[in-house]
């Protein structure tokens, strides 16, 4: 019972053993999901120069708690951080532009674009942000899961912990508080070219 | 019970539609992924082989795509962590830095997964910060995730989840709303006849086009702008007797002077 032990190497194989399996799976995680992650959050609000932010604080919580998610249940958990940390996200943002120390070019489009803004599919996706924008998060986050990430009803209801029937509910209303939404903004810009234009 | 179909298949909107599939296309910077993966694993590993794995990858991606800066701290707690990146470069594109609200934001992210008591060695990592663990982690914050160029050299390519058939259907809606978007911005600037001539250029351009609408609403508002008060009367008219539930009718009417009620 005399083994040399290096101090450094003190902590015993195990947590070794563990720290390798915990590695390997949270690179899985991250291949598998980070796409996920990533859209998620834009759907949710995050503005398109803070997510690679947004997403690696996601993911630091889940490398804190990996020992914590069940096989499985990975995506739920990654969603769940997700709303938390853009709405948040969405807080700091509002609270810039009421102190008037920054604009996200996102979450306040200007009439007049940028070349990056006529890029393909950009000005589409700020069109359904902005209807997004006007959703309550319980009617949003259907949207995201089962419309643009295509769940079906019964991963929507396991990953949002909510019973079938709510999900279905939930989903009626949302889809018509977010066509509402859509046909407002459309009309949005030409409102604001307006406003730039002066009287 | 079978899922109700999704509004992709069941809306009667080419833009709403259109939009979605933007959506399912907002892929990230093929960077981005292996960045974030070398900041989660860092959080994850508490030894210093761990902490030079991952500030290696880190060194791949920096070079790979020049980022700003990476810090990598070691020996304090846990989410504090994600605080304090800063930028060498100040005359760069300002990207918001993670505050200290957003640091303990993430302290409440997931409180129940947070308060459960985990013996694990490798989770000792206390949210404590009197109770400084082994925890390190690797910050790496790109200048923009977005002017990241997608084709680094030592990332493999993003697994591409976006169908290619629409892709000409929105390049012909893109090219719509560049169009319309350069004859607001002419209209915004005062320049009521450059917004004509564009709106011109737009119905020949795309004579059934998706947003034939929000292009006759704009050639109203030009028209009162330029002074043509009689011809904008008469295509608000027109516009006003085949879409009198539009969302624009009473922005077309207030453009011509008349009261709001039908």
């Amino acid at each position: 019972m005399m083994t040399e032990v290096d101090p450094a190497l003190a902590t015993s194989a195990e947590p070794r053993a563990d720290a390798a399996a915990n590695e390997r799976r949270i690179r899985r995680i991250v291949d598998e999901s980070y796409e996920f992650l990533w859209r998620s959050l834009r759907r949710l609000g995050v503005a398109e120069d803070n997510v690679a932010d947004a997403a690696q604080q996601v993911l630091v919580v889940l490398a804190r708690r990996v020992d914590t998610v069940s096989a499985g249940s990975e995506r739920a958990f990654l969603f769940g951080v997700a709303i938390r940390v853009a709405a948040d996200a969405r807080r700091s943002t509002r609270r810039r532009h009421e102190d008037g120390t920054g604009a996200s070019v996102e979450s306040v489009p200007d009439s007049a674009p940028s070349p990056e803004d006529i890029a393909e599919s950009r000005a589409l996706r700020r069109l359904l942000d902005r209807a997004l924008d006007e959703l309550p998060i319980e009617q949003r986050t259907v949207v995201v899961l089962y419309e643009l990430e295509e769940l079906t009803a019964a991963e929507v209801a396991v990953m949002l912990e909510i019973a079938p029937g709510t999900v279905a509910s939930r989903l009626r209303r949302a889809r018509a508080l977010f066509q509402e939404a859509f046909e407002r903004v459309r009309a949005e810009p030409i409102a604001r070219a307006e406003r730039v234009g002066g009287r | 019970v079978s899922d109700p179909k999704r509004l992709l298949e069941d809306w009667n909107d080419d833009l709403g539609r259109a939009a979605l599939r933007a959506a399912a296309r907002d892929v990230p910077p093929a960077s981005a992924k292996e960045r974030a993966k070398a900041v989660a694993i860092g959080a994850l590993a508490p030894t210093a082989a761990a902490l030079t794995t991952a500030m290696g990858t880190s060194a791949v991606a920096t070079g790979a795509i020049g980022l700003t800066k990476v810090v990598a701290f070691i020996g304090v707690a846990g989410v504090a962590l994600v605080a304090g990146t800063v930028y060498l470069s100040s005359a760069e594109k300002h990207i918001e830095t993670p505050s200290p609200t957003t640091a303990n934001a993430i302290h409440t992210a997931a409180p129940s997964a947070l308060a459960s008591p985990t013996p694990s060695a490798l989770t000792q990592a206390s949210d404590d910060a009197s109770a400084p663990p082994l925890a390190s982690a690797v910050v790496v914050t790109s200048r923009s995730a977005t002017t990241a160029p997608a084709r680094a050299p030592t990332v493999a390519p993003q697994p591409s989840t976006a169908p290619s058939a629409p892709v000409d259907h929105e390049s012909a809606l893109a090219g719509e709303l560049s169009s319309l978007d350069r004859a607001r911005s002419a209209l915004a600037q005062g320049n009521a006849s450059q917004a004509l001539a564009l709106l011109d250029d737009y119905s020949a351009h795309f004579p059934r086009g998706a947003l034939s609408t929000e292009a006759t609403v704009l050639r109203i508002e030009a028209l009162v702008r330029s002074g043509d008060r009689a011809s904008a009367i008469t295509l608000a008219h027109a516009f006003l007797a085949a879409n009198a539930t539009s969302p624009y009718a009473p922005r077309v009417r207030s453009l011509i002077g008349e009261s709001s009620a039908p």
